[in-house]
This record gives structure tokens, sequence and C-alpha cells, in this order.
């Protein structure tokens, strides 16, 4: 069945579509400001005149390069292109600062492009299986999945376990800001019809990526040297082989965690690098060298976003549910072409579904190819120095919040989160669990609504589902746990 | 100022902010769902926030109210306030002026701000602000349709 997918893909206008969705999407990843659901909804309209296979691959490629592209801002700039490459800043641009950018960049790449590889093999062979035991997860589990994942990167990503938290519950805080899920009640609007709707999330990451960077420069002042100038040696893997060897624990636990969360709805690459990047910091030997520019940061984040591109399509292809923002916009381009994702589409589009494999697999290899050719095209892009950079970029960034809904006040909004980034970033929070919790809080404030609607007011059944159960242990634990590292670490630097 | 000051000053703040939301909560109409209402989830968050502030505040209080720490230079300050003053107005200006000249302006005006004094040739950054913001138009409306104000260019 696969060769008969590869059959459908094979040949000059799907190449061509693929090569083309690739280079746009890689384009819009990299760019801070215009993501990669921004991409596929642009170039969805064009997908209309073609056949089924040609729209879809255009979209696909589209779709991976946008997650990929992120890397080369988020380690030349370290500004995340995309919500999936924020936690390649913490490494990645430690890394280029230290003047390897071009190891930094090629590593990023190299694990990209086997962390897609992993999921869509997982996406072959696992789909239908994973697919039927995520299909039993209700609200109690998402909430826990929820309330997991924040814990996790609010206890171990920003150094400091009560600032993380705080961090947490800024962005929890910020989220409900708007119509309330389920019930549709305003809450702190004060009377601005602008905010209803809520804050989107592109004004918010552009906010405190992007205009805080801003201020941060415009505090520092922008040496004349800025900027990512200098000779970079671009390699294919960007490891030698005792590294690759090393990272093999890394990268498998990686892959699996961005399958895992990229399955989950609603919960997909923006998630999923900073969880991985926080059980890599957990599970290292060497923890405090984590922000410093160490490769296994950096493995974490690319590995796992690209990962839960795989993950993504699981749900999406076996059960007709978008695991993120850009599957829901791949599901209504199927749509469109009158194909019902689900169940029976492994019955009634059998050739299709594996052309969309065999999409997915060329797309990654073009991926490949096309920003290890081009590395040095874009490092000279982004060599550009900083003082002329950085305004250019603020535009670009503003461009992508204003398209997005054609509203003047999501560009305001996102000034002022830049401004609130910026304190934060002075005051020595970290801004991923602000956003992580920014993400999370429709998934955790639904399900909890939900569960407590199903258990009438009860919160026994959270705690009685082993399922759930185990994941608000493990919350519970990875909070204590980073606290008395915390409280440990305290007291050897006083006795010292 | 130290960063164990910035801890007790932020704390502070979250604990306003967390008090303001707490009483902000309760004007929240109940909605029509069972159980907890839309105003739960709220008020269980500024809860914590207010906590959250308590425990930021004290990390910092032993050395903060007593030892201001030294370190760290004074950044500049003037160049922020500009930096957000020049977003702002470009934010305001948006919609009247059009996105071709405003965007012009500001990455003339920021562009500025980031280059030393001794080191700013004009004609240059404004070739470079005219070239960016109109190639910038010519992508994104022309290319890809997107919606952007065109003010008074029409």
């Amino acid at each position: 069945m696969i060769s008969a997918g590869f059959a459908l893909v094979l040949n000059l206008e799907c190449l061509g579509l693929i090569g083309a969705g690739v280079f746009i999407g890689i384009v819009f990843g990299a760019l801070p400001g215009l993501t990669a659901t921004m991409g596929v909804a642009l170039c969805l309209p064009l997908t209309f005149p073609l056949a089924p296979i040609q729209g879809i691959s255009l979209l696909l490629g589209l779709y991976i390069g946008g997650i990929s592209g992120g890397l080369i801002s988020a380690i030349l700039l370290k500004i995340p292109g995309t919500p999936s490459s924020i936690a390649t800043t913490f490494d990645g641009g430690p890394m280029a600062d230290k003047g390897e950018a071009g190891k930094a960049l090629s590593i990023g790449l190299f694990y990209s492009f086997l962390g897609t590889l992993f999921s869509i093999a997982a996406l072959v062979f696992i789909a239908p299986w994973l697919a039927r035991f995520t299909l039993r997860f209700g609200p109690y589990q998402y909430f826990a999945i929820g309330v997991f994942s924040l814990t996790m990167v609010g206890s171990l990503v920003s150094g400091s376990v009560v600032k993380g938290l705080v961090g947490c519950v800024l962005g929890l805080c910020l989220a409900q800001v708007g119509a309330a899920p389920v019930s549709g009640a305003l809450r702190y609007t004060f009377g601005f019809h602008e905010l209803d709707n809520g804050f989107e999330l592109l004004p918010v990451l552009v906010g405190l990526f992007a205009v805080s960077e801003i201020l941060k420069a415009a505090e520092d002042g922008i040496p004349e040297t800025g900027g990512v100038a200098g000779k970079h040696k671009i390699s294919p893997t960007g490891v030698t082989l005792p590294e690759f060897l090393n990272q093999g624990w890394n990268f498998t636990r990686s892959a699996l965690i961005g399958i895992g969360i990229g399955i989950l709805p609603g919960i997909g690459g923006g998630t999923a690098n900073l969880i991985a990047y926080a059980v890599a910091r957990n599970q290292s030997k060497y923890p405090e060298k984590f922000g410093s520019g160490v490769i296994d940061g950096l493995i974490a984040s690319e590995t796992s976003n690209n990962a839960s591109i795989g993950g993504a399509l699981i749900p999406l292809m076996t059960l007709g549910i978008p695991g993120d923002t850009v599957t829901a916009i791949l599901l209504g381009g199927l749509m469109l072409h009158g194909i019902s994702t689900g169940p029976m589409l492994f019955k009634t589009n059998g050739p299709l579904v594996y052309g969309i494999f065999a999409a997915t697999i060329v797309a990654t290899i073009v991926m490949y190819a096309m920003e290890y050719l081009g590395m040095r095209l874009f490092i000279r892009v982004l060599s550009i120095k900083r003082q002329y950079l950085l305004p250019v970029i603020m535009i670009l960034c503003c461009v992508g919040t204003y398209g997005a809904n054609n509203r003047v006040f999501d560009v305001f909004a996102a000034l002022l989160l830049g401004v609130i980034g910026f304190l934060l970033l002075k005051s020595g929070f970290s801004l991923s669990p602000f956003i992580l919790g920014f993400i999370l809080e429709p998934v955790i404030e639904t399900n909890l609504i939900r569960g407590m609607m199903f258990s009438k007011g009860s919160v026994i059944p959270f705690l009685a589902n082993p399922i759930s159960a185990v994941f608000l242990a493990m919350s519970l634990l990875s909070v204590v746990l980073s606290f008395r590292n915390e409280l440990r670490k305290k007291r050897f630097s006083t006795t010292i | 100022m130290g960063q164990k000051y910035r801890e007790v000053v932020s704390g502070c703040a979250f604990l306003l902010l967390g008090a303001i939301m707490f009483a902000a909560s309760f004007s929240i109409p109940k909605g029509a769902e069972m159980g907890v209402g839309a105003g739960f989830m709220p008020r269980l968050m500024s809860i914590l926030l207010v906590l959250g502030g308590l425990a930021v505040a004290a990390q910092g209080w032993p050395s903060g109210v007593t030892r201001l720490e030294a370190g760290g230079r004074s950044g500049n300050y003037r160049a922020v306030i500009l930096s957000i003053a020049y977003l702002g107005a470009f934010v305001v200006l948006l919609p009247k002026f059009g996105f071709v000249i405003t965007a012009a302006a500001y990455i003339f005006l920021q562009t500025i701000l980031f280059c030393p004094r001794g080191n700013r040739d004009y004609r240059r950054i404004g070739i470079v602000a005219a070239v960016a913001a109109v190639a910038i138009y010519l992508v994104f409306a022309k290319g890809f349709k997107l919606l952007l104000p065109a003010g008074i260019l029409g």
C-alpha cells in the first residue's frame, strides 16, 4: 500500500507543490510573527483547483516547513519563529552567542528531520492502536494532563519553582479574559468588545518574545559587531558519532513526548517542546548547564516539536479529530475535497491515506535538503546588523499579528504584553510557564467544568481515575521534588 | 534596582492584581452550566496569584528591604521608553496614515535609536526603512492578499 502511496506523490506536479509548500513554510516559520498555521491558512484557497493529493501535498509541505523553519530565528535571533521553537531559544541562542550558530543550526535541522521521520513511522505503524487508546480519554484525563504539563514546565524550566508557578498562573489568568468555555459568560472584558473573544495566541507570542526582545535590545544597546555575522560551519548532522550515541535516549524520549502530546487534541508542538526540554533538563546529569548552550536542550526541543507533526496527524487520520490548529485547517482542506477522515478513511480511501503518508515522508526529505542547502542564505539574511534587522522583524510581527484578524487591537495587545514580558524578565521570571499557562488554560478549564458536570460537582473521579490519578500524582511530585532541589541548592550555596 | 528588591515589588504587584481579579470575579455571570460557574477558575486563579505574589515578595524580603543588591549595570531606560512610545505611535497612527508610512517611520526611528550616536547614517537608514516598508506591503498585501491598512495613500 505504501508503494501505491508513493506512486501517487512521485510525479512532477506533487513534487513541485511539496517543494513550494516547504519553501513558503520555512519562510513563514523562520520569520517571527508569521506561523505555520497562518501559512497553511493563507495557502488553503490555492488548493481548490488541485486534485486532493496535490492540495494535501502542498499543505503538508507548508506544515513541515513551517514547524522546522522556526528553529532558524530561534537560534540566530533568540526570537522563536513559531510557538513550537520557544525552547530552542534557551540553548540554541546561547550556542550562537558562543560562535556555534552553525553547529546549533545543523543539530536543530538534523534532529527536526529525525523527529519528523520517527513520528511518521509511528503514524504508519501504531496510529490506529494509539488513536483507539486516546479515544478512551475523557475530561478527567485531559484535565490531569493539562495540569501535569503546566507543573512540569513551571517547576523545572524557570530555575525558581515559585516564579515558574506564578508564571503559569499569570498565563492562566490572561487566557481567562473573554468568553468563558462552555457557558460563554464574559470575563474581565470591562466593557471592551475587542476583549470578548479574549487574547489570540499570536499577539501574546509576539508580545512576550518579539516586543520584549526589542525592549531588551533598547535597554542593553546593540554592539556594532552584533548580529550573527561570521563564518558558520554547516554540517549534515552537527553532531559527532559519540555525541549522536550519547543523545540516543534524549532523542527517543523527546520524540515519544512529541508524538504523545501531538496526539492529544488542542495540545501540539507549542507544548511538546517545553515539556521535552523540562524533562531533558530534569533527567540530565548536568541540569545547571541547561540554558548556557548545551546540545541536549536543543535536541529535546527540535526533536519533540517535529515529532508532534506525526502525532497530530494520527487522530486526524484515524478519528477525524485535529491534534492542533494546523491539522484543524488540514481537516478543512480534506473536507473541501470531499474527504471525510475517521476510522472509515482507511477502508474508503486507502490509496489516498498512504499517499498522505508518502507526501509527509517526501516533504520531510525536501525540508531537510532545502534547509541544509539554504542555511547559508538564511544566515546571511539574519546576519544583517541587528540595528537594522530588529525593527524590520518587529514590523513583520505586526503584519502577522494584524493580518490574523485584521484588528489593530491585536497589535496593541502585543505591545502591552511585550511591556509585561519585559518587566517579568527584569524581575527574573521565565516567559515559558506564562505562555504555556495561556495555551493550556482552555484545555484545563473546559475539562474541569465537563468533569465536574459528569461527576455532579465531585472532585473524587479526578483522583479515582487511574490515568488522571497518575498524572496528578506526577504533577505534585514534580513540584515537591523541584522545591526540595531548590532548597538544597540554596543551603549548599550559603554554606560555601 | 537589585533583583531582590524587584522580587518584593513584583510580588506586591501580583498580590494587588490577584486581589483586583478576585473582586472582579464576583461580577462574572454564573452562566448556564451545572456545577462550577464561569467565575470558578478566575476566583481560584486569583487566590493562587495572591499566594504566589506573597511567596515571591517573601523570597526577596529579608535582603530586599535592608540591603539593596549591588551589581548589574543600570540599563538605558530612556531607550526602552522611547521604543514603547514608537510602537505605541505605530499602533495609533496605523489606521489613519496606513501601513507603508507608519511602518517606514517606525523602522527609521527605531533603527536610529539602536544605532550609536556617532554612527547614524540617516540617508541609509531612511532608504532601508522605505524599501523594507514598501517590500513588506507588496509581498503581504498584494502577494498574500492580506488586508493591510492603506491609509492616506489609499
